[in-house]
C-alpha cells in the first residue's frame, strides 16, 4: 500500500481520538468539520469519558479556600491550579462526577444559595434554573451510566426531595415514605456517588446509610457496616466505584452480592494506620492512596498514604488555606449549556 | 490439527513467506482460527495469506513472539514490567509510514492488545502536534469555509486552523 492511498477508517480515528485529552481535542475540532461533529456526538463523548475513567483514571480535585482549587494530575507528579471557573461569586465544590462538578454559592453551608455546573477541562459553567428558598436542605450531585445524566438532589426536612436532571433542564419532587427519617441524613460528613446510586450517612437514633438510585430515582436504606469505633470524621466515598466507608483508621467496602444473593455486603478491606494517622483526618480514597489534609501553618497541603507501601507523601499547596475537600475528578467533553 | 506442528507459515500480502509459532499465533483470534483449520494439516500444502504487507507483518510477528509467553501462561509483575518496557522501545516508530500500518493490521487481526498499544502511540504523538501536522499525517483536507473559521473563532477564542 503507497503512502499517498493510505487513509485510516473512521472507526480507527475514532478510537484513537478518544485516547487524546480534552486539551488537545479541543484544539483539533479545527482540523476538519468531520472531527468538530464527532466530537459533539453523544457516542462519541461517552466512549471518550469511558476511556477517561476507567483507563486514565482520575485526578484529584481539591477545594482550598472558597473559588480556590488545586488538581493532582493522575500521575501524581504534578499540583496544577485547575482554570477557575467563571463565577462572580465565591463557590465551593457540591460533587464531582464523571467530567462535572456542581458549585454552590452560599455563606451558610446548608441553605441552598445559586448552584452552577462546570466543566473544567471546556472551561464551561452554567447557573443551574432554581426556585430558592431558605429551607434547610442538603445536596448532593452525581451521574447515571444507565439513563446517561447528571443529576442534583436536595433533601430537606419534612418535605420531598427535589432532583434536577441535566438533560431534561428541570427538576422534579420526589416523596421519600417517610419523610420524618429524612431529618437525619446528611448531618455526618458529606454524601458519596457512584455511576448507580448517591449515599449520605443518616443519624436517626443510630446511623444508618440512606441511598438514592440515580436511574429509577428511589430512596432506601441500606446497613451500615459493623464499624468498631465511630470517628467524628467518619465519611462515605466512592472507592473504585463502589460505596466505602472511612471512619478514622478503619475502611470498609460494600461489595454487590453474588448473583443468586440478595443485597450487599460490606467487607472491612483495611486498617490503615501508624499512630502518626491518628490525628490526621482522611479526606478520600484516590488510586490506592488515602488523601489526608494537613495544616501546620504556614504550611498547608495533603498527606497521601498508600496502601500497598504503607508510605506517606506530602504535597504542599500555595496559599494559606487548608484543604476542605478532595474529589476524584475525570476529564469529559459533556456539554452543560446545550444537551438535546 | 497435528500436535507436532510448533510453527506455521502464512503468506504477507507481498507474497513473502513467514513463520511464525503456534503459540504467538494464538494471538490473533483469526490466526487461531486458521490453526484448527484444515490449513495447516499434515496433508495440507496450501500457505495462507494474510492481508499484511510485508514490512508490517515482521513487526507484528515480532510483537506476538514477545507477548505470547506471558499470554499463553501468565507473568509475574516483574515480567509484566519488563514488557511493558519493550513495548515502549518497540513502539518508537514512525506514524505514518508504519505505525498506521500496524493499527490496520492489529485491527483486521482481532489483536486487542497491540490496537490498544498502537492507538495509544499514536495519540501520545498527536498531543504534541499542530492542527495542520494532524491534517498531513491523516491526509485530511481543511474543508471549514471562511465564514465557518470566523464562526468557531468567535466561539472559541484562540482556536487556531494552522
Amino acid at each position: 500500500m503507497e503512502d499517498n492511498e493510505f487513509f485510516l477508517p473512521h472507526e480507527i480515528i475514532s478510537s484513537i481520538l478518544k485516547r487524546l485529552p480534552v486539551k488537545s481535542l479541543l484544539r483539533f475540532r479545527c482540523v476538519c468539520k468531520d472531527w468538530n461533529d464527532l466530537f459533539k456526538t453523544s457516542l462519541f463523548i461517552k466512549e471518550h469519558l469511558h476511556h477517561s475513567s476507567h483507563h486514565r483514571g482520575p485526578s484529584l480535585l481539591l477545594q482550598c479556600g472558597y473559588s480556590t482549587f488545586s488538581m493532582l494530575d493522575s500521575d501524581k507528579k504534578t499540583l496544577l491550579p485547575p482554570s477557575a471557573p467563571s463565577v462572580n461569586q465565591p463557590v465551593y465544590i457540591i460533587g464531582s462526577s464523571y467530567g462535572l462538578v456542581c458549585l454552590q454559592h452560599s455563606f451558610q453551608l446548608r441553605v441552598s444559595g445559586s448552584l452552577f455546573l462546570w466543566n473544567p477541562s471546556t472551561r464551561e459553567v452554567q447557573c443551574v434554573p432554581q426556585i430558592k428558598n431558605n429551607h434547610f436542605c442538603r445536596i448532593a450531585f452525581g451521574f447515571s451510566r444507565v439513563v446517561n445524566d447528571y443529576k442534583i438532589v436536595k433533601i430537606f426536612d419534612y418535605k420531598p426531595a427535589e432532583v434536577y436532571s441535566l438533560s431534561t433542564g428541570s427538576w422534579k419532587k420526589v416523596e421519600f415514605i417517610n419523610r420524618k427519617l429524612l431529618k437525619g441524613v446528611g448531618f455526618l460528613g458529606s454524601f458519596a456517588a457512584t455511576d448507580q446510586a448517591i449515599y449520605w450517612l443518616s443519624y436517626h437514633n443510630q446511623i444508618d446509610i440512606l441511598s438514592f438510585d440515580l436511574a429509577t430515582e428511589v430512596f432506601t436504606f441500606i446497613p451500615r457496616p459493623d464499624v468498631q469505633y465511630i470517628h467524628r470524621h467518619i465519611r462515605l466515598i466512592a472507592y473504585e466505584n463502589k460505596l466505602a466507608l472511612l471512619s478514622g483508621i478503619e475502611f470498609w467496602v460494600m461489595e454487590e452480592a453474588t448473583s443468586g444473593g440478595s443485597g450487599q455486603r460490606w467487607s472491612k478491606t483495611k486498617v490503615f494506620g501508624g499512630p502518626c494517622l491518628r490525628s490526621l483526618h482522611p479526606l478520600n480514597i484516590w488510586r490506592n492512596e488515602v488523601v489526608f489534609d494537613f495544616e501546620h501553618q504556614p504550611k498547608v497541603g495533603i498527606n497521601l498514604f498508600n496502601l500497598t507501601s504503607n508510605k506517606l507523601k506530602e504535597f504542599l499547596i500555595a496559599g494559606n488555606y487548608g484543604i476542605r475537600s478532595a474529589f476524584h475528578y475525570v476529564e469529559t467533553l459533556a456539554s452543560i449549556g446545550d444537551r438535546n | 490439527m497435528s500436535s507436532s506442528v510448533e510453527a506455521i507459515t502464512v503468506l504477507s500480502s507481498d507474497g513473502d513467506e513467514f513463520k511464525i509459532t503456534v503459540s504467538a499465533a494464538k494471538l490473533s483470534k483469526p490466526l487461531n482460527w486458521m490453526l484448527e483449520d484444515v490449513c495447516f494439516s499434515d496433508d495440507c500444502d496450501e500457505v495462507p495469506t494474510i492481508e499484511v504487507n510485508s514490512k508490517t507483518l515482521v513487526k507484528v510477528i515480532e510483537y506476538c513472539e514477545k507477548h505470547a509467553p506471558r499470554a499463553n501462561s501468565g507473568a509475574s509483575d516483574s515480567d509484566a514490567e519488563e514488557l511493558k518496557k519493550w513495548d515502549i522501545e518497540f513502539m518508537k516508530m514512525d506514524v505514518k509510514d508504519i505505525l498506521f500500518h500496524i493499527l490496520m493490521a492489529a485491527n483486521y487481526l482481532h489483536m486487542e492488545g497491540l490496537y490498544d498499544l498502537a492507538c495509544q502511540t499514536a495519540a501520545d504523538l498527536m498531543k504534541g502536534m499542530t492542527v495542520s501536522q494532524i491534517r498531513k499525517i491523516f491526509h485530511i483536507k481543511n474543508d471549514f469555509s471562511s465564514e465557518e473559521q470566523e464562526q468557531l473563532r468567535r466561539q472559541h477564542p484562540g482556536c487556531s486552523f494552522d
